[in-house]
C-alpha cells in the first residue's frame, strides 16, 4: 500500500535496520568473548598491577605466572592427572559403547530391545542426583582417592548417550556387509573390529569429542572422590589454588588459562564438527 | 533375517558395557531410595528410619528454599537464555558464510570453558572493591556500588546472570539449527501471498520452531534444576541461604553435617522433579510433527 514517495524512507529504515542487527550482534560477540581476553591479560599482570589497574594492557608480558602456577601451583601434576583419567574414560567408552551397540544391532536374541531401554534410561539421570549413593559405592570398595573412582563414574554416565548414538549409526551400515564378512570366515568380534568400527570413525569422532570436553570440565564428582592434592584432575585443582592462593589473581588467572587451553583449542579446531552436532542433536531430538 | 543369531556370542559384546554401568550407575540409583530409609553419617552403623528423612526435609525451611531457588533460576534461565538466544539466531540467520561462522564460534567458546573457571572469573569481576563492574559504574558516575554476589537480594540474579553468560551461545545455536530447518519455499509462498516479515514470523517460522522451543525449555529447566558448580564456587550458597539450591543442599548434608539419609531424600525428591522433567520432554517431543522431536 505504499505510495511512490515513502519508497526511498522505506529503503533507508531497512538499510538502518539491518546495520542496527549488524551492530547488536557485534555488541553480543563483544560481550561473550571479553571475559576470555579479561583472563589473558591479567594471566600475565604483576599482582600490584591487577588492583591498581584491573582494565588496562599489562605493563609488561611476563610468563612468570605461568611458571608459577605449572610448578609450585601443582598444576603440572593436575594437568597430567586429567590427561590420565580423561584419556582412559574416553578409550573405555568407545571401546564398550561400540561393542554393546554392535550387540544390539546385530544380534538377535530375547530382550534385546530391553536392554536398549535399559542402557538409554541412564540418560535421563543426572549425576548430580546420584553423588551421594555412588559415594557410598566407591567407598565400600575402597576406589576413593583413586583415579578408577573418576574413571568408573565417568564411564557409566558417558554410556548412554554414546551407545544411544552408535546404535543410530550402526542401523545405516547395510547388513550385506557383514553377511559377506561372515561368508569370508569372519568371526563376529572381526566383523566389528573390520568393517563396522572403520565405518562408524565420524560417530566415534562425535562421540570422543563431545565425551571429552564434558569429562575434562566435569567438576563435582572430581571434588568429592578425590582429596589427595597430587591426584586431583584440573578443575578441582583451580578450586584447591584458589583456596590456597586467596588473591593471587593473576597467577590464578595463568592456571585458568593452562585449564582451558585445551578444551578450547580443541572446539577451535573441530568448530564444524560441533555445530554439526549440536544441531543434529536439536532437530533429531 | 538372521537365522543362527541364538549362536552369537551376543553376551560378550554386551558385558563389558554392564560391567561398569551396573556397579556405577543402575546400583546407585535404586540404592539412593534404600539410603533415604536410613540414618546414616556415611561411616559405621546404619539405623533404619522409615519415612523420617523424607518428614525432615518436608520439615526443613532450607529445602523450601532451594527448591525456590531453582525454580527462580529455571525462571530467569529460560526467560534470558532463551529469549536472547531467540532474538541472537533470528539476527544471525539474515548473515551466511564468513559472518555467520564468526559470530557461530564467538558466542559458543563461552560454553567451552569449564564452569569453575567461569564462576572463578566472575568472582573477579563482581569484587566490590577492584571488579570489573564497579570500575564501570564508577567510570558512567553512578554511585550505585552494591556488593554484588555479598547482597542477599542481588546474589541470586548475580549467579544467575554468570550461567547466562557461559550458555546463551549454546541456546542461539539451537535456535539457528531449529530457523535452518525451515523450509525457505515455505516462507517464499507466504510472501507471495503478501504476507509481511511480521505475519510470516507469527504464523509460519514460530510454529514451526516449536519442537526446538520445547528441547531447548526442557533441557534449560533441567540444567538449571541441577546446577551446582557457580553456586558452589561463587557463594557456596551465601550469604545465608539467599542462593542455596538443591544440589548445594544435597552437599552440605552429605559431606558437611554427615547426614546421608537426608541428603539421599533430597536427592530422591530433585531425582522426581528431573525425571517428571525428562518425561514431559519425551511426550511432548512425540507428540509434535509425528515425533520429529526425537
Amino acid at each position: 500500500m505504499s505510495t511512490k514517495a515513502s519508497e526511498p524512507l522505506r529503503e533507508t529504515l531497512a538499510e538502518l535496520g539491518d546495520k542496527l542487527t549488524l551492530l547488536v550482534l557485534f555488541v553480543a560477540a563483544g560481550v561473550f568473548l571479553f571475559p576470555m581476553l579479561l583472563i589473558g591479560l591479567t594471566s600475565f599482570k604483576s599482582r600490584s598491577e591487577i588492583f591498581t589497574n584491573p582494565l588496562s594492557l599489562p605493563e609488561q608480558i611476563r610468563f612468570e605466572n605461568y611458571l608459577n602456577a605449572w610448578t609450585t601451583g601443582g598444576f603440572e601434576h593436575y594437568f597430567v592427572n586429567s590427561v590420565i583419567v580423561v584419556g582412559i574414560s574416553l578409550v573405555l567408552i568407545l571401546i564398550l559403547s561400540s561393542l554393546a551397540a554392535y550387540a544390539l544391532v546385530q544380534f538377535d536374541f530375547p530382550a534385546d530391545d530391553l536392554t536398549f531401554v535399559f542402557f538409554l534410561a541412564g540418560f535421563m539421570i543426572p549425576p548430580q542426583v546420584l553423588l551421594v549413593p555412588l559415594y557410598t559405592v566407591m567407598n565400600a570398595l575402597g576406589l576413593l582417592n583413586t583415579y578408577f573412582s573418576l574413571i568408573f563414574a565417568y564411564v557409566a554416565f558417558g554410556l548412554p548417550f554414546s551407545i544411544f548414538l552408535l546404535r543410530q549409526f550402526f542401523v545405516t551400515i547395510p547388513d550385506t556387509y557383514a553377511e559377506a564378512a561372515r561368508m569370508d570366515g569372519c568371526t563376529e568380534f572381526q566383523v566389528f573390529l573390520r568393517v563396522y568400527l572403520p565405518l562408524s570413525a565420524p560417530a566415534l569422532a562425535a562421540v570422543a569429542i563431545y565425551q571429552f570436553v564434558f569429562l575434562w570440565n566435569e567438576f563435582l564428582y572430581a571434588i568429592i572422590f578425590i582429596t589427595d592434592d597430587g591426584l586431583r584432575t584440573l578443575p578441582a585443582g583451580l578450586m584447591a589454588f584458589q583456596g590456597q592462593y586467596s588473591g593471587d589473581w593473576a597467577q590464578l588467572f595463568a592456571g585458568i588459562v593452562i585449564a582451558v587451553a585445551p578444551t578450547v583449542i580443541f572446539f577451535l579446531l573441530f568448530q564444524r564438527q560441533f555445530l554439526r552436532g549440536i544441531s543434529m542433536g536439536a532437530t533429531k531430538g | 533375517m538372521r537365522d543362527v543369531a541364538e549362536e552369537r556370542p551376543h553376551w560378550l559384546f554386551l558385558l563389558p558395557a554392564m560391567l561398569i554401568y551396573i556397579p556405577f550407575l543402575v546400583v546407585p540409583a535404586l540404592g539412593i531410595f534404600g539410603l533415604s530409609g536410613f540414618q546414616w553419617s556415611g561411616i559405621g552403623d546404619m539405623t533404619f528410619v522409615g519415612g523420617e528423612n523424607f518428614a525432615s526435609a518436608a520439615g526443613d525451611s532450607v529445602v523450601w528454599t532451594a527448591l525456590i531457588n531453582n525454580f527462580e533460576v529455571g525462571f530467569w534461565s529460560i526467560v534470558l537464555q532463551a529469549g536472547i538466544g531467540l532474538l541472537l539466531a533470528l539476527a544471525i540467520n539474515r548473515y551466511s558464510d564468513r559472518l555467520r561462522q564468526f559470530f557461530q564460534v564467538s558466542f559458543l567458546l563461552p560454553m567451552t570453558l569449564m564452569s569453575v573457571a567461569v564462576s572463578l572469573v566472575w568472582s573477579y569481576m563482581y569484587n566490590p572493591s577492584y571488579g570489573v563492574l564497579s570500575s564501570l559504574l564508577q567510570a558512567v558516575g553512578s554511585d550505585w556500588n552494591p556488593l554484588w554476589l555479598g547482597d542477599p537480594g542481588i546474589a541470586l540474579l548475580a549467579v544467575i546472570f554468570v550461567a547466562t553468560w557461559q550458555w546463551t551461545g549454546f541456546r542461539t545455536i539451537l535456535w539457528l539449527a531449529g530457523l535452518d530447518s525451515i523450509d525457505e519455499s515455505v516462507l517464499e509462498a507466504a510472501r507471495m501471498d503478501g504476507a509481511g516479515p511480521v505475519q510470516r514470523f507469527v504464523y509460519i517460522t514460530l510454529p514451526l520452531l516449536k519442537p526446538v522451543a520445547i528441547f531447548i525449555m526442557i533441557y534449560t529447566i533441567i540444567g538449571s534444576m541441577n546446577s551446582f558448580v557457580y553456586f558452589w564456587v561463587m557463594t557456596q550458597g551465601g550469604p545465608g541461604h539467599a542462593t542455596e539450591v538443591m544440589v548445594t543442599w544435597i552437599y552440605k548434608n552429605a559431606f558437611l553435617q554427615s547426614n546421608f539419609g537426608q541428603a539421599a531424600a533430597i536427592s530422591v525428591l530433585l531425582f522426581v522433579i528431573v525425571l517428571v522433567l525428562s518425561l514431559l520432554n519425551l511426550r511432548l517431543g512425540d507428540r509434535e510433527a509425528g515425533g520429529a522431536g526425537q
